[in-house]
């Protein structure tokens, strides 16, 4: 079958998708799938069979993008993370009308707390506690800011856990949608998170980025909030930018403004209690 | 009199806590992270520096000299008479 997913900024045709996965779908982009069918379409993605042995020994499939095959062959139990991931390495691969940076982006009063952070830091699992819990999350994994603005766009897309993070946020959010596991990615256990309907996602207007903070999450750590320079600041945000090198001078002066207008800090943590009144303060 | 050496574009952060440039020939951006402890009196609360009280400072003080110092130690401005 054939749907279309509009997150918003970006539109997918995911084309040859398995029924099987299409409850999962609905469970996290329900409000999203097929809407705008008269809109066009940024990305293509095919999932197609290697070959006809692999339907069903050891079935595996490709992700084909705009015709291309950017990624090896995968399990077919594993393609909705897969499907989550291409649609990132679309995003990040082509889109130079704004800058991305790998960063989960928090919103509250309509100001936006930036969380840039290196994969197993903790960033989607903070981005999805605080979305249940009274924030809006405009993406748990890229930034999409707009050039020469201290503004950030909001995606419709869900959170991604992995591992014990998954069993965290059951515990802490019981009544969390969450899609069915895919294990044993390379990533390890991973299962995604829905955090927003469509309807109140279509109220995530542009919010100002008001703060950066790198989070690290560590076993057993208490809370310890460390102030940056803005100069380093600037460092990890080009650190942590998919695009800034090929934007070039266009990069620079867009960081340059979200520098002058953010305070930066760097936080340990290991669980989120303070941590919340630390980001309502900077919110507020 | 301070020049900046071509092609390369500054930013100096509103904390002024360094100085980001930006290579227009290449695209590479550098960082040089001032060290403005000597600077701390003029700093508000929030931790931002307050360019008047800087500036007022700078004209006698001896801190000045050591912020030109590190500036010239990354080759980055050339000091003229």
């Amino acid at each position: 079958m054939n749907l279309v997913i509009d997150i918003g900024v970006y539109r997918f045709c995911i084309q040859g998708c398995p029924s099987a996965l299409y409850p999962d779908l609905k469970k996290l982009y329900s409000g999203s799938i097929d809407l705008h069918l008269d809109k066009p379409i940024d990305f293509y993605l095919s999932v197609k069979h290697t070959s006809f042995i692999r339907r069903f020994i050891k079935p595996q499939v490709c992700l084909d993008i705009d015709q291309q095959r950017p990624f090896n062959p995968i399990k077919k139990t594993l393609l909705l993370p897969s499907l989550e991931w291409g649609m990132n390495w679309c995003i990040a691969s082509f889109d130079s009308t704004r800058l991305l940076i790998h960063s989960s982006v928090l919103v509250k009063n309509g100001k936006a707390i930036l969380f840039p952070a290196a994969p197993g830091s903790g960033k989607s699992t903070l981005a999805t506690y605080f979305g249940l819990n009274g924030w809006k999350v405009y993406s748990d994994e890229m930034a999409i800011i707009n050039l020469h603005k201290n503004t950030v766009k909001a995606i419709h897309r869900p959170a991604s856990l992995k591992e014990s993070s998954i069993d965290v946020i059951k515990a802490l959010v019981p009544d969390v949608v969450m899609s069915s596991v895919a294990k044993g990615t390379h990533k390890g256990d991973i299962a995604h998170v829905k955090l927003s309907s469509r309807e109140s996602f279509d109220g995530f207007d542009d919010a100002v980025i008001c703060a950066v903070v790198l989070p690290k999450y560590q076993v057993g750590a208490e809370l310890v909030i460390t102030p940056l320079s803005q100069t380093a600041g600037f460092s990890r945000l080009v650190h942590h930018s998919f695009n800034y090198t090929l934007l070039g001078k266009v990069g620079f002066d867009t960081l340059k403004t979200v520098t002058d207008n953010s305070q930066f800090f760097s936080v340990s943590y290991s669980s989120y209690t303070g941590l919340d009144t630390f980001l309502d303060e900077l919110v507020s | 009199m301070i020049t900046m050496n071509h092609g390369i574009e500054c930013h100096i952060p509103l904390d002024l806590s360094g100085i980001v440039a930006f290579s227009t020939s290449d695209l590479s951006t550098s960082f040089i992270q001032f060290d403005l402890s000597d600077f701390s009196a003029c700093r508000s609360q929030d931790g931002q520096l307050d360019l008047e009280k800087f500036s007022q400072n700078c004209k006698n003080f001896a801190g000045l000299d050591k912020l030109k110092k590190q500036l010239m130690a990354h080759e980055f401005l050339i000091w003229q008479q």
